[in-house]
């Protein structure tokens, strides 16, 4: 991502004073306290969280974390939950939204303030309301192969959707998740892209009756993985 | 926030981390003394300061007051290069015999021990603050300066001219460089750290990872991440090369690598919690004495308009996995 603009500076320490910029040679470091307020279905949270955001130069993607373990906290609270759970990464980073998701919507034209506005802040909105009511106020995805293909069914329509999508799988395949290695298997053995094959989903039923578009997600497979 | 607003105090704590005007006049008098002493038996000699003094970067010890009781040191290290030292130990004998032999310094402690120099201690001033010279017979031979290594009556590898000459070459673009290193070293100090994080890892700590803010805080913020990065692993110290000698490893000059990477971490945090509270007093106890900075006056953080979430995104989660599990 490039180094953010004068701009996006001046929006940050107009609208976030309490959060501070620290450019360093691979990367721009934002931490601090972020502070928001915002609604849904007509609840209202206004809240705070101390994170550190790392915005890498290249095409890598904006890593959050929260650093004063307010969320490990709650994770603790609910002995039977993993960080997934709490929408969040095995290195406590947190998953705001589906990879590919910032990948084909966000990095073509970072802005500091979308990414606030559009995907930090929201989640961190149902951080909160998670804390507070012990529900989620909008379904998430689910974690792992089984979030990245409900993700996929909800956009397969944007183009690169599908190969970003398998990248995805591909990499869960790598961290020796079974499911993404049982579909990258089922995907290699389609010889063709056949619409009467049996879903990527594992239903059973034929893509034309379950989901047409994981068919084209299984040629995306088939080729990434070679 | 704009971190420039940190800059004023922050220039003015540099500046009275410099040395007074009693102890430069004390160096520049001993730098004269011994030249002239060393130059009277080894006229071929060349004579120079090396260390913190030629990269311009001491700071001054703390007194006993603000050192907890425990006042710090400064000194000078002063080279004596010449082509025709013999063995090591007869080099550092010639030395203590020189300066033994002096009507001034044959009346001081003279210090034997050392490995590779012979050192003049001089007594504390009233405020228990110590100097001492170190001298450091330095052999040139071919192009190479050596240091002596009395325990094993040997010379090794050591180019502190180099050393500083590839400093100051930096700092003459990034003066700012300097003002970190002084920050650094008297946080260490703070921190009693001045024994285990050598002022040489420091500099090439800061001089590698300093990336332009355009302000001293930020500057100071960036190059405590970039440290942090470096010392990642909490078992193994990183391979932090001397940038004249690539083959050694400046964090063996570390005692105890765990207490110099705790320091860093400790250190970078209580910079980043208290710039984000803008608490003047957290600010004031991590730099110390020299420290003044006002808040700005409380003004209530805005509340922000409420927003409507309309389409939310959903979050994501990877779980630890193995190949039998999801």
């Amino acid at each position: 991502m490039p180094r953010l603009t004068k701009n996006e500076k001046k929006w940050l320490a107009d609208q976030h004073p309490q959060m501070a910029v620290v450019e360093r040679a691979k990367l721009t470091v934002i931490q601090g306290k972020l502070t928001f307020q915002r609604e849904f279905n007509t609840k209202t949270i206004a809240d705070s969280y101390h994170l550190l955001i790392k915005i890498p130069t290249g095409e890598k993607l904006p890593e959050v974390l929260e650093i004063k373990g307010r969320l490990l906290k709650v994770l603790a609270a609910h002995p039977n939950f993993k960080l997934s759970d709490l929408h969040m990464y095995p290195n406590e980073k947190l998953c705001v939204a589906a990879p590919q998701e910032l990948r084909l919507k966000y990095l073509p034209e970072p802005n500091l303030r979308i990414f606030f506005k559009k995907y930090l802040e929201p989640y961190l909105y149902s951080q909160s309301f998670f804390e507070k009511h012990d529900e989620w106020p909008w379904p998430h995805l689910p974690h792992n192969t089984t979030g990245m293909l409900e993700w996929y069914s909800e956009n397969s329509q944007i183009p690169g959707a599908a190969r970003e999508t398998a990248i995805e799988i591909i990499k869960l395949s790598k961290q020796g998740h079974g499911a993404a290695k049982n579909i990258l298997t089922r995907a290699y053995r389609r010889e063709s892209f056949n619409p009467r094959g049996r879903c990527l989903c594992g239903s059973g039923r034929i893509y034309i009756k379950c989901h047409l578009s994981y068919a084209r997600l299984a040629l995306e497979l088939r080729f990434a993985a070679t | 926030m704009k971190l420039a607003k940190f800059d004023e105090p922050l220039e003015k704590y540099v500046e009275s981390l410099s040395l007074s005007s009693t102890q430069d006049k004390l160096i520049a008098s001993a730098l004269e003394t011994i030249l002239s002493l060393v130059l009277g038996v080894y006229p071929e000699a060349e004579v120079y300061a090396q260390g913190s003094f030629s990269t311009d970067t001491m700071a001054k010890p703390l007194t006993a007051n603000q050192g907890n009781g425990s006042a710090g040191e400064y000194d000078i290290d002063i080279a004596i290069e010449r082509e025709g030292w013999d063995a090591a130990v007869d080099a550092l004998e010639s030395v203590t015999q020189l300066i033994e032999e002096d009507g001034i310094y044959g009346q001081m402690t003279i210090d034997k021990t050392k490995n590779s120099c012979v050192r003049i201690v001089y007594a504390p001033d009233s405020n228990g603050v110590g100097f001492h010279i170190d001298l450091v017979p330095t052999k040139f031979e071919n192009d190479s300066r050596f240091a002596p290594y009395r325990k094993n009556n040997s010379w090794k590898s050591s180019d502190t001219k180099k050393s500083a000459d590839w400093f100051n070459s930096l700092t003459k673009k990034q003066p700012e460089l300097r003002s970190i290193v002084l920050i650094l070293k008297r946080l260490r100090d703070l921190a009693s750290l001045g024994i285990n994080l050598k002022s040489v890892l420091v500099l090439t700590l800061v001089a590698n990872s300093y990336y332009s803010n355009g302000s001293l805080m930020g500057d100071l913020l960036a190059v405590l991440g970039e440290i942090n990065e470096l010392f990642a692993n909490d078992q193994q110290a990183p391979f932090i090369k001397n940038p004249v000698n690539p083959g050694e490893n400046l964090t063996e000059t570390l005692d105890d690598y765990s207490t110099a990477r705790k320091f860093f971490i400790d250190t970078e945090q209580q910079l980043r919690d208290a710039i984000t509270e803008d608490d003047a007093a957290a600010l004031k106890e991590l730099f110390g004495p020299g420290f003044t900075y006002v808040a700005e006056r409380q003004k209530t953080i805005p509340v922000p308009t409420t927003i409507k979430i309309q389409e939310p995104v959903r979050a994501y989660g990877v779980s630890n996995a193995t190949s039998n599990q999801e």
